[in-house]
């Protein structure tokens, strides 16, 4: 009877491992997870900025941004942080729009695997913090729509919530373009310029952030490089690996650092 | 006692299924070790060459020297050969299915020495590991000929028999039938023209920069894939004419209209013969090499999308309304915007430099 037990306790620790081997070795590694979350986003979430969507999230806040903006009573480093808010919403939307048309075709590995949660999170906070911020101009509507002192007033509940908002997004956009490099197959989006674009725009992010109450150039510059580099098929990238002046110039960038001119035609939308 | 030698039975039995088991295994996993032999790959050749011999009144073989593109010309019938040369519409397409399948068969003919003329030995195990593909897609190829050209036959009749009376829908009907065995066919002898050129690549032969014609045909081959895969794998089973009217349809006869355009480049590129190619230095090789790898990346996000997009399915289940077909596959647009991408700019800035760096 010992001895029966004994053998079969044996025989199922083989199985168990024998299915834990298969699995791992069989398993699929899967890039849609992530690419269904930020196609998703832009094509029906708080990342499409579709103007004819009037009800999106996006269009909502926007236009509850450019509203508050010119409000009675409020301050000078509010409008600053009103419209560094918006300007980096905006170009979120250009940005994750590019990453919606390249992840699909990424190969799985272990950049990928480390840093998928990572933006997989800050993407749904961000979401979410879109979805309490359209909450509470869709409940406060009346005191919105009509009174400008009181739409002041509305800056001072939302503005956390509009930095949180802008913390997830940085966060999610920083993992996106780690992935994006280590796993978009294709040389002519996946290339030197993009990365020094992609990297250029999320140091922006960031320094917006760190002076959101001021009055600077990072958000605008974040949204030039984004508009101009890519959209439009992105075919200033994509003709990269022909371009032998453009290369010369990104190398230079590359090692010499920010502090030339070719940076700043960087920024300016003009490499 | 008895007790005892019950148990120790179980245990036996136990023992004897594991052991049964295992050996299963060995002999599974054991089992694909047995490379062909090149011996085999000839004598299947030869079986396939004899079946393509005793159809020249269908398979027409024009010999003259580098004439790739008409290699095969295919016969249809007095009819239908009036039609497809008159560039009548839903015929003229097939003389882009001659043309891939000419091109494939002129790859096979002019390659095939470079894998038959080794001797088993001096095959080394890369090329021994790519026989077995190799030689199952030449049967592969060799059982398709006599349906197709049964199938040709059938369109010919008909078309001969029917012709005056029957109206247009049936006629189109019947084409559409025949499209669909010859896209079977066309895209079995790509596939085996493919398999042969992974093993030609097996042998080291194109690592010589003095084998710069090999070389183009080897990437030229690579490129076919492009054009097997779009007209004839995705477009090649239904009536794309026919479909409903969008602006979808118009975005994808724009697509068809652009990689038609390409496919004249192409042609001329395949058409280039040794007297008109460069000799090429070691860093020369090594740059095209690159650039036909990275072109094949491309390459392959492009298969991927038109397999992700199905182009039948949105033209015959959604209506080519792309905005519905996303309600059901999310990528649809997406993948869409990356075939346009692929054949309006990455296929045709490609054959550029692939000529530039190739052609004198």
């Amino acid at each position: 009877m010992k001895k029966g037990i004994i053998i079969t306790v044996i025989f199922l620790v083989i199985a168990v491992v024998l299915t834990i081997v298969f699995i791992n070795l069989f398993k699929e590694r899967d890039t849609r997870d992530l690419s269904n979350q930020v196609v998703d986003a832009v094509q029906e979430g708080y990342l499409n900025d579709d103007a004819e969507d009037t009800e999106s999230t996006y269009n909502i806040i926007n236009n509850y941004l450019k509203s508050v903006v010119s409000s009675e009573g409020i301050t000078a480093s509010e409008v600053n942080e009103i419209k560094n808010v918006r300007k980096l919403y905006e170009t979120y939307a250009l940005v994750a729009d590019f990453y919606s048309k390249e992840l699909v075709f990424s190969d799985y590995n272990d950049t990928y695997k480390r840093n998928k949660n990572d933006a997989k999170n800050g993407l749904s906070e961000a979401s979410d913090k879109a979805q309490e911020m359209v909450n509470y101009i869709q409940e406060n509507a009346e005191k919105v729509g009509e009174s400008t002192s009181w739409k002041a007033r509305t800056w001072t509940d939302l503005r956390n919530i509009a930095f949180t908002f802008v913390d997830a997004n940085n966060r999610a956009f920083t993992s996106l373009q780690v992935i994006f490099e280590a796993s978009v197959t294709s040389s002519l989006s996946n290339n030197e310029f993009s990365n020094l674009v992609l990297t250029a725009i999320n140091d922006n992010f960031g320094k917006a952030r760190n002076e959101i109450s001021e009055l600077a150039n990072f958000t605008d510059n974040a949204y030039i490089m984004a508009n101009s580099y890519l959209t439009n098929d992105y075919l200033r990238i994509m003709g990269y690996v022909y371009n032998t002046d453009l290369k010369e110039k990104v190398k230079y960038i590359n090692e010499n650092g920010t502090e030339n001119e070719y940076y700043n035609s960087l920024l300016t939308g003009k490499l | 006692m008895t007790e005892r030698k019950i148990i120790s039975s179980k245990s036996k039995i136990a023992i004897s299924i594991l052991l049964i088991f295992t050996c299963l295994v060995c002999v599974l996993t054991f089992a694909g070790c047995g490379a062909l032999s090149v011996t085999t790959v000839k004598e299947s050749l030869d079986k396939m060459n004899t079946e393509l011999g005793q159809y020249t009144d269908v398979l027409t073989k024009d010999d003259s020297a580098h004439n790739t593109i008409n290699y095969y010309k295919v016969h249809y019938g007095t009819v239908v050969d009036g039609l497809v040369n008159g560039g009548a519409e839903n015929y003229a397409d097939l003389q882009i299915y001659n043309s891939i399948f000419s091109i494939a068969m002129s790859y096979i003919e002019e390659n095939h020495a470079v894998i038959t003329n080794l001797t088993d030995e001096e095959a080394n195990d890369a090329t021994k590991n790519e026989l077995d593909n190799l030689n199952s897609n030449i049967e592969s190829f060799t059982n398709e000929i006599k349906v197709f050209v049964e199938s040709k036959k059938s369109l010919e009749n008909f078309f001969n028999e029917y012709g005056e009376t029957m109206g247009e829908a049936d006629k189109l009907a019947k084409l559409r039938e025949f499209k669909r065995e010859y896209s079977n066919f066309v895209n079995k002898s790509v596939v085996l023209a493919s398999s042969l050129s992974s093993a030609v690549n097996a042998t080291g032969v194109l690592n010589d920069i003095e084998n710069v014609e090999l070389i183009k045909n080897f990437i030229c081959n690579k490129v076919l894939s492009v054009y097997n895969e779009f007209f004839i794998v995705e477009m090649g089973n239904f009536n794309w004419q026919e479909s409903s009217e969008t602006a979808t349809k118009t975005q994808i006869n724009g697509i068809i209209s652009s990689l038609k355009n390409a496919f004249i480049t192409y042609l001329q590129i395949v058409s280039l013969n040794d007297s008109s190619l460069k000799t090429l230095t070691a860093e020369e090789l090594k740059s095209i090499t690159n650039q036909a790898e990275s072109f094949m990346t491309e390459a392959n996000n492009f298969f991927e999308a038109l397999q992700g997009l199905d182009i039948e399915n949105l033209a015959v289940n959604y209506l080519n309304d792309i905005d519905k077909y996303v309600e059901d596959n999310n990528f649809a647009a997406i993948y869409l915007e990356k075939i346009e991408q692929f054949v309006n700019y990455t296929l045709p800035n490609y054959l550029s430099e692939f000529r530039a760096s190739i052609a004198n």
